[in-house]
């Protein structure tokens, strides 16, 4: 399945509170479609980014982040909100530790499947 | 927390699965100083779990799509966040504070699919309004502890 491309890697994850990281911050960006590529390459940069991809939709690019104060959320949806093509940030905190279920992932054969 | 717990989750983060007398090799410590850590940092609920990732296009589904939740007037998402809980697919929901209460990710396979999940959802009484947007091919994912790998 490695080989295959079905399993992409293995993650450890981690209690990031630990870590000072506090905020766990949900961004959405609406901005005019040739400056799309831009806003995410303003993104990666940042290292509280957890992860970051185009939308089709309400908005244009999503992004996920951890960050250890509010300042810095204040920071950072600001240093975006001046970048070209820019229209509107939307921004939500977690409240606790983001519930994630991959238990609810329905997992059936496919077609292509083979032998063992 | 020291340097050598830092390292060992440097390695760690690169490859989850990277054998323990590896990354001794690599950090110059001992195998069994490595397991006792990873043991420790393990108790302490420092490493919470170790997990695969999975290709979700490979396994059939066509992507995912994002759900912005907010709720009707005088109610909040308690109930909902329980309801996407347990709904098939949905990978990830969370209550939040900001622009929006409730954000859920959800893995589709069909429209119908997501028809049926919004549906259902909306149907909840202090559900009052849910965005949608799908994810697009290209999702770039980082180590969530990235600033301890740089």
């Amino acid at each position: 399945m490695k080989e295959a491309g079905v399993i992409t890697g293995s993650v450890i994850r981690l209690n990031m509170k630990k870590f000072k990281k506090n905020y766990v911050v949900v961004i959405d960006v609406d901005v005019e479609q040739k400056e799309v590529d831009h806003i995410i390459d303003c993104l990666t940069n940042l290292p509280c980014l957890v992860s970051c991809y185009k939308l089709l939709g309400k908005h244009d690019v999503h992004a996920s982040l951890l960050t250890e104060s509010l300042e810095e959320i204040d920071q950072i949806r600001d240093m975006i909100k001046v970048q070209k093509g820019v229209k509107k940030v939307w921004i939500s905190n977690s409240l606790d530790v983001v519930g994630c279920f991959p238990e609810n992932l329905v997992i059936k054969p496919t077609e292509n499947r083979t032998n063992g | 927390m020291d340097e050598i717990d830092l390292q060992i989750l440097r390695e760690l983060s690169k490859d989850a699965r990277t054998p323990f007398s590896k990354i001794a090799k690599k950090i110059g410590v001992a195998n069994q100083t490595v397991i006792n850590r990873y043991n420790e940092m393990k108790k302490q609920g420092t490493i919470q779990f170790c997990s695969i990732t999975i290709n979700l296009e490979k396994i059939g589904y066509q992507g995912s799509v994002h759900l912005l939740i907010n709720s009707s007037s005088e109610h909040n998402l308690s109930k909902t966040m329980d309801h996407l809980k347990k709904t098939e697919n949905i990978l990830i929901a969370t209550k939040t504070i900001g622009d929006f209460e409730g954000y859920a990710a959800l893995a589709f396979e069909n429209v119908k699919e997501i028809y049926d999940t919004v549906l259902q959802l909306k149907s909840l009484q202090e559900v009052g309004h849910v965005e949608l947007s799908f994810a697009l091919p290209g999702i770039k994912n980082f180590p969530r502890n990235r600033h301890l790998i740089q």
